[in-house]
This record gives C-alpha cells, structure tokens and sequence, in this order.
C-alpha cells in the first residue's frame, strides 16, 4: 500500500532564512526571510519582477541562492527522500514535453518515485483531464497544460504545494475550481504557497498574504490585517446635512471627502461612532455603510514606493 | 536509481522521436551496408581488394548512419531545456548527478543495444552480396558487434554530456557532426606530423578500429581506451554544468 509521508503540520513549514539570489549586481530576491505555515494558503503578492518566481525555483532547488537557505521541512528541497510525495510545484506552465502525452508525462514523473499508474489516472481525473489523456501535449491550450501541471503537482499527494500563478489562462470555471481545490487541500492541513497577480482571486483564496517587491519583505501579514491596514477603509454617509455633519466630523478629528452631493465619506472613525454623532446633533442619516478596501487598493499601497523606485530606477 | 532509470526509460519511449530515429538508424546501416558490400565485391572484380569480411563493411555503414544516434542521445537532454520539462524533471530526481547518471546508463543500453543490433543486420545484408570476398568466422562477426554496440554507446554518452554543457540541440547537434566526419579528415589533410596522430585520437578513429578489430593506427583496447575518455571527460563536463548552474 502506498501512501504518502507525513510532513509535521505543527510549526512552520517552509522556512527562507536570509534568502538572497543575484544576477550580477541585481538582486531578484533580497535578504527574504519568512516562515509559511502548514493548514493555510499563504498569497505571495508582488509586482512583476519582484522576485516571486525567483523564491519559488530557490525554495525547490532549480535555482541555487546567492546566500541563504530555503528549508522544508527543515531540509533542502534537493535532500527530500521523495520529493514528489512532499512537495508538489506548479512553476511554469511550460513544463511538459510537447510530443508527450499528458499521461505518459504524468507516468514518466509517477514512476521516478514508485507511485502508482493508477494515482496518475486518479490525478487526470481530479483536473478534468481524463477525455484528453492520450493526447499530445503540444495541442494542449494554456488552460490545459496549466490543469496538466497542476495534476503533476498533486501526484505525489504532497503535504506541501507550491502554485506559481495557477489561474493561468483558466476559464471562469477553472478559476472557481481552482480556489475551491486550493481552499480545501489547505484546509486538509496542507501548506500551500499560491502566487497570483488577479488580486480578487487573491483576496478570495489566501488566508495569509506575503508581499515583496524588488525581492524584498513588504509584508507578511494574515489577510484581514493587510486589508484593515488600508487608508481605503472608510465610512459611506449620506445625508440631507451632509455639509453640517462634515463639519462635526472634520471637528471630531476624522477626515472626510465629499464624492458626491450629499454624500461624504469619513475615515479616521467607526460606523458607531459616526452613527452616535450624527444622532447626537440631530442630523438625519439616510445611508450609513462601510467601504472596505480591496486587496488591490491595500496592495497598491504597500508596492507603491517598490514600484515607483522601479519605476525611477528605469528611467 | 531505480525510479531514475524508470523516469529515463518512459521518458525516452513516449516521444515518437525515438523509435523513429532507431528505424532510420537501421535502414541506413542496411543501406550502406549493400552499397558498401556490393561495391566491394565491384572493385574486387576489377581486381581491387578493399574489404576482407562482411562486418567491415557494416562499419563504414554505421560511420555513417551514427548521425541518427548522435541525434538521439543529444536530444533526449536538449529536448528537456527546449520544452520546458528540465524543471519536472529536477522536481522529480533533485539530485542532479543521479538525474544525468539515469539518462546515461539508459541511453547507453538502448544505444548500446541498437550498436549489436546494427552490426548483426548490416552484416546479414552484406555478406551474400560479397561471397566469398566477404568471409568471416563467428569470433569477427561477435567482435564487430560488440565494438560497434561499444562505440555507439559511446557516441550516445558523448552527445548527452555535450548536450549538458551546451542544452541547445543545433549547436550539439552541428559540433558532434563535425567532430565525427570532417574533423579527421581536415585534419589528416595537414602535413604536420603531430596533426596527424591527434587526428587518431578522434571518436570516429577509434570506433572504426573498434569496429572492424583493425591494428591501424592502434589495436581495439587502446580504441576502447581512447572512447572511454572521450566518454568520461564529456559525462564530467556535463556534470560540472549541472552542478553549478541554475536549471
């Protein structure tokens, strides 16, 4: 019987310490150093050629760092007694050779750990693969090879995942199945390392967001605390008063903008506090409502300066 | 290293490429083999003796027809940093040394196997065109086989420790064929003395010694020795790019 060993699901699981690789005199990650933790799906945001790519090939060993380590496990990826059964990634989509069938690649990759012909069955069926198995690689759309890395990363039914980008020229339903596959093999324990720019997907599927930009740590923060961190947190108000309430709230101390006639919007307070003001002076409220921020809006903050400096540094 | 091999032994026979360049291979040698027997048995009519046995002639045959294997071989690594699937192959076997070591010893059978395999058929297919002209006892025939079988091996090592260094397939591809046809050649052309016998030391010198169990310019042990280096120095070549160098 075969089954898969167990990786500690207690602790963290991958650890970057000091993580740094360069090309010369550019630096693609910089003096990275993180801990991603089992049972969750950490997002791992950042602006092109931040370096996300770069962490990824370092952690599975395709790159070696510059200095630094990236354990899992608290070993490197190269010293896994079986790897494909501890670590399954999803780096680029290009990763199967175009004259292959998709099963014959998945089988290739099956037998050089001793995992079973019927696993890759099983894996072809879980990614919607099965009618096109005998088929070539190389008539297969970005969506399908994407399906098709994906199958290869969950071969080894590894307690650790690596997606580098996984929603890739996915259709809508692809997306959806895709977070849905993702949300529960997190919630099996596993520790998933999703990387994504569609920032909606992210905010939908991650639980725990990491966000480096030029190679360097941003954040490293759960999701909720990212997103309470954004200055796009405000209070909706609507009222026949607005220009008198605006006037209170401004002497309460919050700051307030007028997007419309009528309409103010106030950060700096809570809906209960605003509330209790406006019931205080007698101003009548006909719309009181939070505007969260977006991932994106709360995003875009933190990368601001990473990108601007880009941004500079190209000119 | 079973899983290796495994990995290596799916890999190599899901791609069309390979039965298809071993069945060019083949009808090739056959080819040369008829050409090369039939024209022997030709100029011994008009009383020139070029040829004293069969599986000579099978191997100006295999010089020529080697090309397909060299390809082959240069293939099953290039073709692995063209597509792509370098990276699943190293997510896979993460120790590099144990990933080059499989696809050797894989291509080496296979290659190895098609070298007998090559002599045996090309030698079938020459000896009643030469008759008599082409006379050889057992011992040759077993010889001959197991110096071709020895010297596409190793070609095939050759091309995948050249392939490793370089992991483009033209460039391999394009080196190889040089070193293999023109080079000895050229080099022969020159009259300078020292030109000459580094030309002996060539690939394609010794396996045709290797080949037909000649004693010019050296006998088959010192041929074996001189692949074997060939052989050994691309392999660690191949594994110094492999170590030091991201995939």
């Amino acid at each position: 019987m075969w089954t898969a060993p167990a990786i500690p699901s207690v602790g963290p699981v991958i650890v970057l310490d000091g993580l740094t690789k360069r090309y010369g005199e550019k630096a693609a990650v910089a003096d990275l150093t993180l801990e991603i933790e089992p049972g969750r799906v950490t997002g791992f945001l950042g602006p092109n050629g931040a370096g996300k790519s770069t962490t990824m090939r370092l952690i599975t060993g395709l790159d070696a760092p510059t200095s630094g380590s990236a354990l899992i496990g608290g070993r490197p990826y190269a010293a896994l007694r079986h790897p494909l059964r501890e670590v399954g990634a999803l780096l680029e989509a290009r990763s199967a050779h175009p004259g292959r069938t998709a099963r014959s690649h998945l089988l290739g990759i099956a037998r050089s750990d001793g995992i079973p012909a019927r696993r890759v069955d099983a894996v072809l069926e879980l990614v919607g693969l099965t009618s096109v198995a005998r088929k070539r690689v190389g008539s297969f759309s970005l969506g399908m090879r994407q399906r098709l890395g994906i199958a290869a990363a969950l071969l080894g039914d590894p307690g650790v995942l690596l997606l580098d980008e996984p929603v890739n020229g996915l259709d809508p339903d692809g997306v959806r199945w895709i977070r849905e596959l993702i949300r529960s093999l997190a919630a099996e324990g596993r520790t998933v390392l999703l990387s994504s720019h569609l920032m909606s997907e992210m905010q939908d599927t991650a639980d725990h967001l990491v966000v480096i930009g030029r190679g360097r740590l941003i954040a490293d923060a759960p999701i909720g605390e990212v997103l309470g961190g954004s200055s796009r947190n405000a209070v909706l108000v609507r009222s026949p008063k607005a220009s008198e309430l605006r006037e209170r709230l401004t002497h309460a101390g919050m700051t307030v903008e007028s997007p419309g006639e009528g309409e103010i919007l106030v950060t700096g307070g809570s809906l209960d506090d605003i509330g209790e003001l406006a019931f205080r002076h007698g101003v009548p409220l006909y719309e009181l409502s939070a505007r969260r921020a977006t991932l994106e809006q709360a995003y875009m903050e933190l990368t601001a300066a990473s990108v601007e400096y880009g941004e500079r540094e190209a000119k | 290293m079973k899983g290796v091999l495994a990995f290596e032994w799916t890999k190599l026979w899901s791609l069309r490429s390979t039965p298809w360049s071993l069945v060019a291979t083949m009808a090739l040698t056959v080819l040369g083999s008829a050409v090369v027997g039939g024209s022997a048995t030709a100029s011994a009519e008009n009383g020139i003796s070029t040829f004293d046995a069969a599986p000579d002639a099978v191997a100006e045959a295999v010089l020529l027809a080697q090309l397909t294997l060299v390809a082959l071989a240069a293939l099953a690594i290039t073709g692995e940093y063209s597509s792509g699937s370098i990276s699943s192959t190293l997510h896979s076997v993460p120790i590099r040394g144990r990933m080059l070591a499989g696809k050797a010893l894989v291509l080496g059978a296979v290659i190895g196997g098609a070298g007998l395999l090559l002599s045996a058929v090309g030698t079938a297919t020459a000896a009643p065109l030469m008759g008599e002209l082409g006379a050889f006892t057992a011992g040759e025939a077993v010889a001959a086989a197991l110096g071709t079988a020895g010297y596409v091996a190793a070609l095939a090592m050759i091309a995948l420790g050249l392939g490793t260094v370089l992991r483009g397939a033209a460039g391999t591809i394009t080196s190889l064929v040089l070193l293999l046809i023109p080079m000895p050649q050229l080099m022969k052309l020159s009259d300078m003395e020292w030109l000459d016998r580094a030309a002996d030391l060539l690939p394609s010198v010794a396996g045709s010694v290797l080949m037909t169990g000649d004693a010019d310019p050296y006998g088959p042990p010192a041929a074996s020795a001189v692949l074997l280096v060939w052989s050994l120095a691309a392999l660690v070549g191949g594994y110094g790019a492999l170590r030091s160098r991201d995939a």
